[in-house]
């Protein structure tokens, strides 16, 4: 049996490799919790905890999860709070029962470890057979699992047998819809080039108009016709060219945005769904 | 205890336990009072407490008692928002899976 300081030692050397606030306040905690308890708990309450391992274990996957769900924690919204938590939490954890092994993936899971192991035990009085060491959430699949079971296979089978029957209409298909999108990028792409170098074309054609009038103007009436032609089509050819450049750095990249979103879509959805 | 109690609940539970005190709770008086509802191992609350706590939805203080600091967790405004919405969530939960159950002979 271990003594309160060999604990706080034992967790405090096993949580060196986390920052140093976390640490502080992981070992405060614990400390402050064997104060509470008092002596006569003292020991009672050092079995409960686990092994510092254990302790440790919990904390860092924890600190871990934060790190990545800081995105999907603490924004819940009014409806969507519970489906994106929920999932997520379910997916965290059962990459992290894969992840690490044996002991420390019972103690991964925090509350659900727990639970599982009560979970464990009410499956096996029933003479239900469940992993030794699973955790509540692969208990709950593997329950769902064996009644499904038959339903996923014949549904794998389906969507082979779609599959196969599919490639006659499908790759032609797909290439004809790949064309399509590719024709169409390109007739938007050549439009808005087109535009610009219209403009441009425009901008010389007035240039060189002014320049014909000035030199005329001298001579006869017709030079300020041209002078006044030029600016018109100078000033038409500036309008032209920025329309252009417009269109190319505000509408395009906007619609590559959404094209790409579109394409990404499926699979989305296919990933919050697993 | 045959169901699991997901994090979300958890969270909800320690929000609500905490609220109940209008000067917070400290750590093991906290976990005594979760585990009288549901069974949890003595080391699972402080990551909750600590992410409650990094969410905002708990501050800490601390307060001499006994001739040393003891650490309070006291529900903040944002965590009694989040604890109504976590409540009502767990009120139309809980009728619905009551509905089905009520059909059960």
């Amino acid at each position: 049996m271990m003594t309160r300081l060999e604990f706080m030692k034992e967790l405090e050397e096993l949580l060196s490799d986390i920052p140093s606030d976390e640490k502080a306040e992981a070992i405060q905690y614990y400390n402050n919790y064997l104060d509470d308890a008092g002596i006569e708990h003292e020991d009672e309450v050092l079995k409960e905890l686990g092994s510092p391992s254990q302790v440790a274990a919990i904390i860092k996957a924890d600190l871990n999860m934060d790190a990545r769900e800081q995105i999907n924690r603490g924004n819940f919204t009014e409806t969507g709070y519970k489906d994106t938590v929920y999932t997520d939490e379910k997916f965290e954890l059962e990459k992290k029962e894969q992840t690490a092994g044996g002991e420390q993936a019972d103690t991964a899971g925090g509350c659900n470890s727990q639970e599982a192991g009560q979970t464990g035990q009410t499956g096996q009085e029933d003479g239900q057979e469940t992993g030794s060491g699973s955790n509540g959430w692969t208990y709950g699949k593997a329950a769902g699992g064996t009644s499904a079971k038959g339903n996923d296979v014949s549904r794998i089978v389906l969507i082979v047998l779609l599959c196969i029957f599919a490639i006659p209409v499908g790759i032609p298909l797909f290439f004809s819809v790949f064309g399509v999108l590719f024709g169409v990028a390109a007739a938007i792409f050549a439009l808005f080039i087109g535009l610009g170098i219209a403009g441009a074309v425009m901008i010389c054609i007035g240039l060189s108009l002014i320049i014909i009038g000035l030199v005329n103007l001298g001579v006869s009436l017709a030079g300020l016709a041209f002078c006044g032609s030029g600016l018109v089509t100078f000033g038409l050819g500036i309008m032209f060219l920025i329309f252009s450049i417009l269109l190319c750095c505000k509408v395009l990249p906007a619609m590559i945005r959404g094209i790409v979103k579109l394409i990404r879509l499926p699979f989305e959805n296919r990933r919050v769904a697993a | 205890m045959v169901f699991n109690t997901g994090s979300a609940l958890l969270d909800a539970i320690v929000l609500a336990v905490v609220s109940k005190e209008p000067e917070g709770t400290y750590g093991y008086n906290l976990t005594q009072e979760v585990r009288k509802v549901i069974e949890i191992s003595e080391s699972t609350l402080y990551p909750v407490l600590r992410r409650l706590q990094k969410e905002a939805c708990l501050e800490v203080y601390d307060m001499e008692y006994g001739g040393r600091n003891r650490r309070y967790y006291k529900i903040t405004d944002t965590g009694m928002v989040q604890l109504r919405l976590y409540r009502d969530e767990w009120i139309s939960y809980s009728n619905k899976i009551n509905n089905i159950f009520g059909g059960v002979k």
